[in-house]
């Protein structure tokens, strides 16, 4: 005698039934609004246009497949904008060259230490060093590892709270503090660099 | 807050250094994350101490500087790349 073992689908009771008229509207006024933020963010991630545009579309495939796990009128934009993250390290960040890893050890260490208080003494109210040090931020920022890039992203140009991008991340929210903090600092310190290379003090 | 511990009996003078819950406020309050507590707290140092004022001016002015640069560098959506992803969506789903 033969046993055939079926197995039952798991049902998640946090999962939505949409019609497919609903997911259709969802996926048209909840995500495809933030095409533009998700761009730049994938611009961002990977310096490269055709890869930030491959990123973009499976995201937004992905948000479609899994758009019952999605709550209608919730914040779209933070769901999204994990799935991108989540597919560029996954995936992206496996085809790149660029350094993977950032040691976080060092990096609480560094933080807890009394070393988080040293002075950096560059002043970039001054307009004159605002025009120089502009392409230089830049580079400073693309240098960064990518986990300190990304936490500088969406603080500073996407504006996410503490709490979302903790979920966005995936990480505690006193991380997500640090984690900023040591990206500013380590921003301030290359173009602290840069700007006693000018003679600035 | 707003003085390294080591000269707790020195007057209210931070130097070069900042004691880490100061630095941490400033960065809450600066990332619009403080409470009302850390506010009330922040206010009474920062009106105290001019160290600590230059320092919250500095920090404040460097995010304002990299929040400007970053807006400044955004790239625009390649035009297609909605329409891509509705075809592709029509095919995959």
């Amino acid at each position: 005698m033969t046993y055939m073992i079926v197995s039952q689908p798991m049902i998640d009771p946090k999962k939505k039934d949409y019609s497919e008229r609903e997911k259709v509207a969802i996926f048209d006024t909840e995500f495809m609004p933030h095409i533009d933020s998700m761009y730049n963010f994938a611009f961002k991630l990977t310096f490269d246009e055709e890869d930030a545009k491959d990123l973009v579309q499976d995201t937004y495939l992905k948000a479609f497949r899994f758009i019952s796990s999605f709550e209608k009128g919730t914040n779209a934009k933070a769901w999204l904008f994990r799935i991108l993250k989540n597919s560029f390290i996954n995936d992206y960040r496996k085809k790149s060259k660029q350094p993977a890893k950032v040691d976080y050890q060092e990096v609480e260490t560094f933080y807890n230490s009394e070393n988080t208080d040293q002075n950096i003494t560059i002043d970039l109210r001054s307009e004159t060093m605002q025009n120089r040090i502009g392409d230089e931020v830049t580079n400073a920022l693309n240098s960064l590892g990518v986990d300190f890039r990304i936490v500088i992203i969406l603080c500073d140009l996407e504006g996410f709270t503490y709490e979302e991008m903790a979920k966005i991340l995936d990480i505690p929210i006193g991380t997500v503090r640090s984690r900023l903090h040591r990206a500013r600092n380590l921003l301030k310190e290359k173009l602290n660099k840069y700007a006693q290379s000018l003679g600035y003090n | 807050m707003g003085k390294d511990n080591s000269t707790k009996s020195e007057s209210h003078e931070c130097g070069s250094r900042f004691c880490k819950e100061f630095v941490e406020i400033v960065q809450l309050i600066l990332d619009g994350e403080a409470s009302k507590e850390h506010k009330d707290r922040f206010n009474k140092y920062y009106m105290e101490c001019n160290d600590c004022i230059s320092y919250y001016n500095l920090e404040s002015s460097t995010i304002e500087f990299l929040k400007k640069k970053i807006e400044e560098e955004k790239v625009t959506v390649p035009v297609d790349l909605a329409n891509e992803i509705r075809i592709k969506l029509g095919k995959t789903a």
